[in-house]
């Protein structure tokens, strides 16, 4: 029996299908199904700024009310993308300014963004609620001053690592007397200090604010202020933690953090005065996200914070406390605070742990593998790792795997590039193999220390549900690559720095690449002619080579380019590429001949 | 226990069966609603685009919901043992309630049928809703292709 649904009816449907894998499958139906759902999609999301262009989305998709777009690659962060690269997020609010003026939310990571962006869209979309900006650059607080003064309905502005130039902190004043609608700011990656009766004004005024992340430059005798007008607060950050002795702060704090009954995530932490921790102790009771990676506080002030509060413990028998706790701490916490972590936080699904002090020669702390081995074994819901540390060995990575198969991001920094196993000095390989093995749902991983390209057998082999493979220093010869490229049957980002991986893996598995979202190939030794010969090969893939030497015709064919990132595209070629980037297309190849 | 002024309705299914309901709960529909507000006087609501079977059904799930005494949890156990119904079942409730505006049935059988629908493939899609695939193949590796690298 056919239905003949109402298109209404299907609507209605659709309504409850909010992921874009599976609105996407929807449209693939038939032609009415495309159409239907085209006209009620409210959610865009664009993984690769480059790989369309606002015009065919704006095209297909009229009615949008929310979209997230991601610009640079990943190695970005870690200053691998020269200045002026791109993903410019002008045009894209240019062109919905015309076609979208029902906006309300807009998510943008690893773009550049202008005061003159910030200007248009706070103008230009009269319902506008939702400002994220992640690892974001561009613009100052001049900017950020037409957001406050001009975006009368907006619920979030929150700025999450972005390198923003700081001209005053006058910008938070320009939120209006009547603004209200505040739901979450995150002012936390600003350097200068706002206007502090401004900021209490707007928090008393905004019965709905439930995330404040504070800068730096707050400092702590204001703090119980701020926290008496939001008792209502569920993610909280500080600033700076520490202030001349006077003791009425620290009561103050008791006094304000008690009346936080609902706090589930805290952050900030900068210039920690062990003294004043305690004063947060009874605002811990329901803490699930603890996120201490700017306190240098030391390993048992850490361990007193976790574990010591009275009403920490009696929580715990309640089995409240630190559910999926999220710890993100610097390596201050050691071997010993690591230890302790198990037994008060079973919960545990996520733990960072970053260095103190990266170029230090010698270990400053006492952080070894040991640690994460031990959180491993005793936190059965920890999912998600991010470590950086001095010394690994392959025992202690075939422990990990064994403890913990459910793990499925796993990124481990061992400083030293290149360092070996430190008890038997082998490669790394039979470690990382191991995680691989056992850990079959494993989507992210993150590899370092001395590794050949056995590990890349491994992950082949293994890795069948990887999405993201980053990888430096390591492996022997474009079998390491061809390994995963045709191993890999999940693959979407791979991002490779200094490993010698060259044409032939990547020639030979160029098909792969448009089942990819991207790759990133820098200091390898993939020569100029293969990458034009890819380009030619293959036209829905945006081949480009970026090298601040000049021109690679300028040096001989076989010459290694400096860096490589290709990227499926339905958009072509871009139009916006920097003197230092070249597409190679077939008109290239045609034009340099 | 119903009060001597509680009226009820007779709801006559398209195959001419006649279910008695109070109006009270009748009204969840919109459609009885404005029939009955419009002062219509017929002897039993004709519901001409619902068959006994789903009338039947609607008038359980109606009857759980105007239940001041069932609390949210037991709508929910409710409502989970209630969408268990074979596929064409669902569908044939969702238009049902379409057609009697019925917004608390829409929801939940909305709901199941989108659960269902994400655990399917695009062929799986097209032959539970019995529907033809109009693209070419040029025209579905197209638009897969967008989608996937586009917007996903």
């Amino acid at each position: 029996m056919a239905y003949s649904f109402p298109e209404e009816v299907l609507e209605y449907v659709f309504a409850f299908l909010s992921s874009h894998k599976d609105r996407n499958a929807v449209s693939l139906v038939c032609k009415s199904w495309y159409e239907i759902e085209r006209w009620c999609r409210r959610r865009i999301f664009i993984g690769n700024c480059y790989a369309v262009s606002p015009q065919i989305v704006i095209r297909r998709f009229p009615e949008v009310r929310a979209v997230k777009i991601k610009g640079k690659p990943h190695f970005a962060d870690f200053n691998l993308v020269p200045e002026g690269w791109g993903a410019y997020v002008y045009p894209w609010i240019s062109a919905m300014v015309r076609s979208y003026p029902w906006l309300e939310e807009i998510k943008l990571k690893r773009m550049v963004v202008t005061d003159e962006s910030l200007e248009l869209l706070s103008k230009s979309f009269k319902n506008f609620k939702v400002l994220v900006l992640s690892s974001c650059e561009g613009f100052t607080t001049d900017g950020l001053a037409s957001i406050a003064a001009n975006c009368r309905n907006l619920r979030e502005l929150d700025l999450r690592e972005c390198e923003v130039e700081d001209l005053s902190g006058h910008w938070l004043s320009h939120f209006p007397d009547n603004f209200t609608s505040l739901v979450s700011l995150n002012m936390s990656c600003l350097g200068s200090e706002v206007s502090f009766s401004a900021l209490e004004r707007l928090v008393s005024r905004c019965p709905n604010l439930r995330t404040l992340r504070l800068n730096r430059a707050v400092p702590v005798e204001k703090l119980p202020n701020l926290l008496r007008r939001a008792p209502q607060l569920v993610e909280f950050g500080t600033g700076a933690y520490s202030a001349e002795n006077q003791t009425d702060i620290f009561s103050n704090l008791v006094e304000a953090f008690s009346g936080c009954k609902h706090l589930k995530s805290l952050s900030g932490f900068w210039d920690v005065d062990p003294a004043y921790l305690p004063a947060m102790y009874y605002a811990c009771t329901g803490i699930t996200s603890l996120n201490l990676s700017n306190a240098t506080v030391q390993s048992p002030d850490l361990v007193e914070l976790i574990i010591q509060c009275p009403n920490l413990k009696c929580l715990w028998r309640e089995r409240e406390l630190i559910e999926d706790m999220t710890t993100q701490v610097l390596d201050y916490i050691e071997d010993a605070g690591l230890k302790a972590l198990p037994s008060y936080c079973k919960d545990l699904q996520e733990l960072r742990v970053f260095p103190s002090d990266p170029y230090g020669a010698e270990p400053n702390v006492s952080l070894t593998e040991q640690g994460l081995v031990t959180v491993s074994a005793g936190c059965p819901k920890l999912q998600s790792v991010l470590y950086f540390c001095r010394q690994m060995s392959n025992a202690a990575l075939i422990t990990i795997a064994r403890n913990r198969p459910n793990l499925i991001r796993f990124r481990l920094c061992i400083i030293d590039p290149q360092a070996p196993d430190y008890l038997t000095l082998e490669p790394l390989d039979t470690g990382f193999g191991a995680i691989v093995e056992h850990c079959k749902e494993l989507l992210r991983l993150s590899m370092s220390g001395l590794l050949t390209d056995r590990v890349f057998e491994y992950i082949g082999t293994h890795a069948k549900k990887l999405e993201m493979l980053s990888i430096a220093f390591a492996g022997d010869s474009d079998l390491g690559l061809h390994n995963v490229l045709s191993g890999c049957e999940s693959l979407r980002k791979l991002e490779i720095m200094d490993c010698p991986f060259g044409d032939k893996a990547l020639l030979a598995n160029a098909a792969k690449l448009e089942t990819m979202r991207s790759l990133w190939m820098s200091s390898c030794s993939v020569s100029y002619g293969a990458c034009k010969l890819l380009g030619q090969k293959m036209p829905k893939l945006n081949v480009e080579v970026m090298d601040e030497r000049g021109h690679p015709d300028s040096r001989p064919e076989t010459c290694p380019v400096e860096k490589l990132y290709i990227y499926r595209t339905v958009a072509g070629p871009r139009v916006d590429k920097p003197n230092f980037v070249w597409t190679m297309d077939e008109d290239a190849v045609l034009r340099l001949s | 226990m119903s009060s001597p002024e509680e009226k009820t309705l007779i709801l006559k299914s398209s195959d001419n069966e006649e279910f008695l309901v109070k109006e009270s709960v009748a009204v969840q529909c919109i459609t009885i609603k404005n029939l009955v507000e419009d002062g219509c006087d017929l002897d039993a609501i004709p519901l001409l685009n619902v068959d006994s079977k789903n009338l039947a059904w609607i008038i359980e799930f109606m009857e759980k919901y105007a239940d001041s005494t069932s609390t949210d949890a037991e709508k929910k156990d409710f409502d989970t043992e209630f969408v268990k119904k074979p596929f064409n079942d669902v569908l044939g409730l969702i238009l049902a309630a379409n057609y009697l505006n019925f917004p608390a049935l829409m929801d939940v059988m909305c709901d199941a049928c989108a659960n269902e629908m994400k655990l399917w493939s695009v062929e799986q899609v097209r032959e539970k809703f019995h529907i033809q695939n109009d693209y070419t193949e040029e025209e579905e590796k197209a638009v897969r292709a967008e989608n996937f690298w586009a917007f996903e």
